[in-house]
């Protein structure tokens, strides 16, 4: 029988399996559920993984949370006064705006402390990621985000943007600083 | 039955090819090619801009080869070469003639169309928005009608091919089963109905986003739903191209898989 004529009879599945024909099917199929079951696995064991947690959010409301926040703990300013660096309180909620083609502001947390860091777009679609951990979260206008960050290891981090968000995407590049608190 | 002259026999593989039927076979996948050749040129552009050494393109242009590039290849070459696996795979296969071909060459022209628009309104410059086109990141409205226009096309030759398939048992062209490799076609074509369908339900909202009819389209459902026919669209090839593999084992080295 040939694969491209019509099998010679009208049942024709009805015949015994070859062992190498059974053999791959088995390892396809282990392969297979092995495959489906690390994605829960990932999910819950992985250490990339955010947990998910997202309220719906106008872009006007999100921003006023960040500026209160912005005017409350600015320590000082980089990039010719554009980029406030905010040092706000463990444990406080934080706000992280990303835009055409800025993440805004500047976090400085400390180490070991606990932080609810919220993250939404004011424009398009941008994908949070921070470098060089590689931790990854896709951020959409009216959705805030949220985030419980407890940072293990000091340093200047930076934040990339990874989803394409028109002409500028490949220049936005954020920062965060993580000190060790004495 | 249809005139015997539609019917010729290739005197190289014995296949029996309805005239109508090759003839739409050849313009799809000489489609598909040429947009096959169009995406591997923007491929090597970017390349050549990726490539550090050399940074051909600014970015705006960059932007611009790699959306192009996306529909091209994924979308645009792929579609088009199953639409002829499709006909070849009913037509040639059950030796009957195609269902309505006068159908088939009005999908033929509304994927063309649709394509070629696409690929204008990326030129222009205003729709550089990748394959994905993220709402609410906007392209000009003909980029979405583009898309429209090549899905109705594609879904008009998805059912071309089911009712060659009715054609060809009605008039009994073939007894028992279909073939394997047309089994592999039948399911790319089912996929590709629920992968048009959902292409449609999240691009016809979005056109009418970018003409104004539509005040706002929620961006996680927009990518949840768009998804629905990225995904499935892949998938779409898997099938085909399994059943393409068979065929060719049969057809040029004469393979029996059973």
């Amino acid at each position: 029988m040939s694969a491209i004529l019509p099998p010679g009879r009208a049942i024709w599945w009805k015949q015994p399996l070859d062992r190498v024909e059974g053999m791959w099917i088995i390892i396809a199929l282990l392969w297979c559920l092995i495959m489906f079951f690390m994605m829960p696995y990932w999910h819950v064991f992985g250490k990339q993984n955010t947990p998910g947690e997202a309220y719906r959010i106008t872009p006007a409301a999100f921003q006023a949370k960040a500026q209160e926040v912005v005017d409350k703990y600015t320590v000082r300013t980089e990039g010719n006064g554009q980029f406030p660096v905010v040092k706000p309180p463990a444990g406080s909620d934080i706000y992280l705006i990303g835009r055409l083609w800025q993440w805004w502001p500047i976090y400085e947390l400390d180490k070991n402390q606990t932080y609810r860091l919220h993250i939404s777009s004011m424009d398009w679609q941008h994908g949070f990621s921070l470098q060089p951990d590689n931790i990854n979260l896709q951020i959409s206008p009216g959705y805030d985000m949220v985030v419980t960050v407890k940072p293990d290891k000091s340093g200047t981090y930076a934040i990339i943007c990874n989803e394409y968000c028109g002409i500028g995407h490949h220049t936005m590049v954020g920062r965060m600083y993580i000190v060790d608190n004495k | 039955m249809a005139n015997t002259t539609e019917y010729r026999i290739c005197p190289d593989s014995g296949l029996q090819f309805h005239k109508p039927a090759e003839t739409l076979m050849k313009v799809n996948a000489v489609a598909a090619v040429v947009f096959l050749l169009v995406g591997g040129i923007l491929a090597l552009l970017v390349t050549l801009t990726r490539w550090p050494a050399v940074h051909l393109l600014p970015a705006d242009s960059f932007y611009q080869a790699l959306t192009a590039h996306g529909l091209d290849m994924l979308i645009f070459w792929i579609i088009f070469f199953e639409i002829a696996v499709l006909y070849f795979c009913s037509s040639t296969l059950l030796r009957c003639r195609l269902a309505t071909p006068r159908w088939a060459w009005l999908g033929f022209a509304l994927m063309l169309i649709g394509a070629v628009t696409t690929n204008v309104a990326i030129l222009r410059g205003r729709s550089s928005v990748m394959m994905t086109s993220y709402v609410p990141m906007p392209a000009e409205p003909v980029f979405y009608l583009g898309l429209i226009l090549f899905a109705v096309g594609a879904l008009i030759g998805c059912f071309v091919f089911f009712g060659t398939l009715v054609v060809a048992k009605a008039e009994r062209t073939y007894e028992g089963s279909i073939p394997l490799v047309t089994f592999g076609a039948l399911t790319a074509a089912i996929i590709a109905i629920f992968t048009i369908a959902s292409g449609a339900i999240i691009l016809i909202p979005t056109f009418l986003w970018s003409i104004g009819y539509i005040s706002y389209i929620d961006p996680l459902m927009y990518r949840t739903i768009w998804w629905a026919f990225g995904h499935s669209s892949q998938q779409i090839n898997v099938a085909a191209h399994v059943a393409v593999w068979y065929a060719i084992a049969a057809i040029v080295f004469g393979a029996k898989p059973m």
